[in-house]
């Protein structure tokens, strides 16, 4: 979702409206005086998007609605909502127009719209529930008085564990407490034998190929170069005159390629005999070891079995190495027989190799022989006989491109499928109650987000809060023991601005997710000094620049310097004390 | 002065060949990356394997090992090191199985030949798996792993 414009529409002739505010591609700076309406003008983006707010009596009375215009996926959406306590807004698109009265129903909308998971949670009263707005777009705003005091201000909380279902909702990791979690179980389950069986089968498929067909580790470049040079090599030999001698150079051609196939085949086969051979050295390298144990224990029985050294037979001499020896041979043996079945797949592999190598050698032959016939023949002979092999060459290269082409194809299926089981596996993880098993993703995100909140934390110039960050499980950190709430003033401003910051640059890395912007009114700005707030919105700016997406926020002292994307919007209305965000769009200034 | 033709009937003389060795294919030298896996880290890989209902078979811990370390470490995914031929490996991972044997954190079940956690040993995998450390995420990696060899090896059999 990128956030284009947004406009407040007045209430009567007296009421009060906006200018039409263009929110900047990366940075949108809303600048102005303590009381010039900042804070009305951050909070109708988030009541255009369906968010529940509470505004001063003199807003309901002066302002009729609110208009903002945003882009998805290439989609230009405008939602225009009533600036009242019941729920009214209306929704038009260059295809459908809508019109919504409940905050659920705009919600799935919305949900649908950006790509977000719609599940069946569990409420605080172990009822479904379903995610609103209102309990996602917490995340991404940052309200003047609460959004600093806590990772997570929601306007209402009613969903079991709110803040992590909303992390892994936006994260696209399966909920914590689902609804239908039998069900997902069952039909996940399913999904995995099937994928399992899928890749079993490509496996073979490409497993079969490889042995059939010997020359796969051409690529498709490889051949199409041959294809192009053999093409060449036809149109030559039409035009030339010295059919003869050109024969003769494309038959030399052929047999300086027969000669590279021969080698890389020969290289190959001596790199399996080559380990062959290797596992005879293991073989060997097991065997001494085992026989330096024999050593070993005997020699150990020897001390023992005389009492000037040692009468008592549990003395404690070599303790505990008796048992290991032993083990150790037993063992060893194992890993022994084990090998020998291994070598015989590798030697299958050579016999395979050598007669493709005999066959290669044959081909080359014939390529001598024609050679020397060629220098016999007359012309007219040489030429047929070069245009047939040329065609029949080509022949084989095409079709070897073709299976080339299954083959690759086939490949990249495998991987997509290994991906998805990886997915599915995941997901059942989240689901399953054995500790041992675990989303692998979910882990991956708690390490990612320690990482970032540490160089958000640097960024911020954060004094006094350890780097010994751990993540728990619902995604809250813990600062070496110290908890969030432990913080007061000045830290923990920086470190609820590097927890967001943190995640905001995590969700952004998936190009795929749709809300990409980060709204903050007016952070305490006598709580963080300004050099250190200026570097964090520099690190913002790079981070949105290089990922299309947009940070708003409003400021009273430190003021942002607008680069390219950026914009700013001032009050413009005359107000008595000073200039307002709001105002009547007639000649006379209106009292606040 | 030798001239042109002088020359090569000196070469044919003294029979001087000059060898081309075009397009050897050069094999790059490679750390033995296989040293890198000691006995800590193996013996807690085997437990890891053996605390799951499919238990490991004992003949074929050492390759198992190999192949669950290959396709769970990013650098050693599709490498030519082919861990699970390495006799150092192999030796090492011995060891470490008698090592968890002696300390009671497996024990073999000697008619099926596998390899069975103990309490303790499923304890002492619990405490590893348990953070969101570097060791729990890679051991989660090898336990799929793991799963999905055994899958994949009944599926080829036909048994599934």
């Amino acid at each position: 979702m990128k956030l284009l414009y947004i406009k407040i529409e007045p209430n009567g002739r007296d009421g009060w409206s906006s200018k039409k505010m263009i929110f900047g591609d990366q940075i949108t700076q809303v600048f102005g005086a303590n009381g010039s309406g900042k804070t009305p003008i951050i909070q109708m983006m988030m009541f255009a998007l369906g968010y529940p707010m509470k505004f001063r009596d003199d807003i309901y009375k002066h302002c009729d609605s609110v208009l903002l215009v945003f882009e998805v996926n290439g989609e230009i959406y405008s939602v225009k909502r009533k600036i009242q306590n019941t729920f009214e807004l209306e929704l038009y698109s260059l295809l459908k127009n809508y019109i919504f009265y409940g905050e659920k129903e705009f919600s799935k909308f919305l949900f649908d719209l950006l790509g977000f998971d719609f599940p069946n949670l569990i409420s605080t009263s172990k009822e479904p529930v379903v995610p609103y707005i209102s309990t996602i777009l917490p995340l991404y705003y940052l309200d003047q008085d609460n959004g600093y005091t806590n990772i997570y201000r929601p306007s209402s909380s009613f969903i079991q564990d709110q803040y992590s279902e909303m992390i892994k909702l936006i994260f696209k990791l399966p909920p914590k407490h689902s609804f239908d979690k039998k069900k997902q179980i069952i039909s996940l389950n399913e999904r995995l034998s099937f994928t399992d069986k899928k890749i079993v089968n490509q496996k073979k498929f490409i497993e079969k190929m490889e042995s059939e067909w010997g020359d796969i580790e051409k690529n498709t470049i490889d051949i199409e170069n041959q294809l192009d040079l053999f093409t060449k090599q036809m149109e030559d030999i039409k035009s030339t005159k010295t059919i003869k001698s050109d024969s003769i150079l494309i038959c030399e051609s052929w047999m300086l390629e027969a000669r590279k196939d021969i080698k890389r085949i020969t290289d190959d086969m001596t790199n399996l005999v080559l380990r062959v051979q290797s596992f005879e050295k293991i073989k060997q390298e097991i065997e001494i070891e085992i026989n330096t144990l024999g050593l070993n224990e005997e020699a150990k029985r020897l001390f023992s079995s005389f009492d000037e050294i040692c009468s008592n037979t549990n003395c404690g001499l070599f303790m505990g190495s008796s048992d290991t020896y032993g083990k150790n041979l037993l063992y060893l043996k194992d890993q022994i027989k084990d090998l020998e079945r291994n070598t015989e797949i590798f030697e299958d592999q050579i016999e395979n190799l050598k007669n493709r190598q005999k066959q290669h050698l044959e081909y080359l032959n014939t390529l001598i022989e024609h050679h020397n016939q060629l220098q016999e023949q007359d012309e007219s002979n040489s030429l047929v006989e070069t245009i047939s092999e040329l065609v029949n060459k080509i022949f084989h290269l095409q079709k070897d491109k073709e299976i080339l082409k299954n083959y690759d194809i086939e490949k990249s299926n495998l991987i997509k499928d290994e991906k998805e089981r990886t997915k599915i596996q995941d997901e059942l993880a989240s689901y399953s109650n054995d500790s041992n098993d675990k989303n692998i993703k979910e882990i991956e995100l708690r390490n990612t987000l320690k990482n970032k909140i540490i160089y958000w934390l640097d960024i911020l110039n954060t004094k006094n809060v350890s780097r010994e960050i751990s993540i728990d499980n619902n995604f809250i950190p813990i600062f070496n023991g110290e908890k969030i709430n432990q913080f007061k003033g000045s830290t923990l401003l920086r470190v609820i601005l590097a927890i967001h910051a943190a995640i905001f640059e995590i969700y952004l890395q998936d190009d795929t997710n749709n809300l990409r912007f980060l709204i903050m009114d007016t952070p305490r700005q006598h709580e963080i000094q300004s050099e250190d707030f200026e570097k964090f919105i520099n690190e913002l700016k790079k981070l949105v620049e290089n990922n299309h997406a947009q940070i708003i926020f409003s400021s009273t002292e430190y003021r942002y310097e607008c680069k390219d994307g950026d914009m700013e919007w001032l009050p413009e209305f005359e107000g008595i004390e000073q200039k307002m965000f709001l105002g009547q769009e007639a000649i006379f200034p209106i009292v606040l | 002065m030798m001239n042109y033709e002088s020359f090569f009937n000196e070469i044919k003389k003294k029979k001087i060949n000059i060898e081309f060795d075009d397009e050897t294919r050069h094999v790059p030298v490679l750390l033995s990356n296989e040293a890198l896996f000691h006995l800590p880290f193996l013996a807690i890989t085997i437990l890891l394997l053996s605390k799951n209902r499919k238990k490991p078979k004992l003949d074929e811990i050492g390759q198992l090992i190999g192949e669950c370390l290959e396709s769970s470490m990013i650098g050693f995914k599709g490498s030519s090191q082919h861990l699970g031929w390495s006799a150092n490996l192999r030796i090492r991972t011995v060891r470490a199985l008698s090592f968890l044997e002696v300390s009671q954190l497996i024990e073999i079940d000697k008619s099926k030949q596998t390899i069975n956690a103990t309490e303790l040993g499923h304890k002492l995998i619990k405490k590893a798996l348990e953070n969101d450390s570097d060791l729990s995420y890679t051991l989660s990696v090898i336990n799929r792993n793991y799963r999905n060899i055994n899958v994949e090896r009944k599926l080829n059999m036909g048994i599934l």
